[in-house]
């Protein structure tokens, strides 16, 4: 890729060349607009996962892994598809991209739905359970049971 | 560049397995096998595009529809201990119950 751009740009000082043409400046700047997406992607994959090691509790887990399933996985599939061109791979890794679009809000739910109904609670700073809903505490959310 | 996306997927999958093996919780754990279906499914693609090979987006695109499902499955059943719960009859039941006290 580099070595590409390089003779691309190289060529293009001298620019009476015959074999240059417009589209190797295209070329070079999709393949540097995908390295680009496909190392924000390993970042944010990294960031994540770094993230649901080393968070205090469920919810907040939940929090880093859907960094994985949406900006991570987003960034990597969008670099993918973009190496990939108009074609058929390009259609798969979109289906792929939708599929987790779609799916991943729908598990998380799913999850904290579930853990909560098992009696887990978020760790909040201040104890929002014992403030009397009557006495109009805003941002008591937390279901008695 | 694939091999430093694959790179840094594979750690990511590391560490997401540790979570798995030491989650507190058992959701914990179920969300750890969520992400570590994820991360397969983008190691499977970038290791396509690695090897020349973008055939195995289609393995990829099935692994992703039996990991929500999976995940699914798991929840139901730590939640009503009982795949095949029918929440609706359940809350019948507590109605006929609460009724007659």
């Amino acid at each position: 890729m580099i070595a590409t751009f390089l003779s691309a740009a190289g060529t293009g000082a001298a620019a009476a060349s015959p074999e240059i043409t417009p589209g190797v400046y295209l070329d070079s700047a999709v393949h540097i607009l995908s390295w680009a997406a496909l190392l924000t992607g390993s970042f944010f994959v990294l960031v994540g996962a770094i993230g649901m090691l080393r968070m205090p509790e469920l919810f907040t887990r939940m929090h880093a892994a859907s960094i994985i399933d949406t900006v991570g996985a987003g960034f990597l599939i969008a670099g993918m598809m973009l190496q990939a061109g108009p074609s058929l791979i390009a259609l798969k890794l979109l289906f792929i991209m939708l599929l987790f679009f779609i799916t991943s809000p729908v598990a998380t739910h799913a999850l904290a739905q579930a853990a909560l109904h098992a009696g887990e609670r978020p760790e909040l700073k201040k104890d929002r359970t014992a403030a009397p809903l009557e006495a109009g505490v805003q941002g008591d959310r937390v279901k008695k049971d | 560049m694939f091999t430093v996306a694959s790179i840094a997927v594979m750690i990511s999958l590391a560490l997401v397995v540790i979570r798995a093996i030491a989650g507190p919780t058992v959701f914990d754990r179920v969300l750890a096998g969520n992400t570590i279906g994820t991360l397969a499914i983008l190691l499977l693609a970038v290791i396509g595009f690695l090897m020349g090979r973008p055939e195995w987006l289609d393995i990829a695109l099935v692994y992703g529809l039996l990991n929500l499902i999976g995940t699914l499955a798991v929840l139901k059943y730590f939640r009503h201990g009982d795949l095949a719960h029918d929440a609706d009859a359940d809350r019948q039941r507590k109605r006929v119950e609460e009724s007659k006290s």
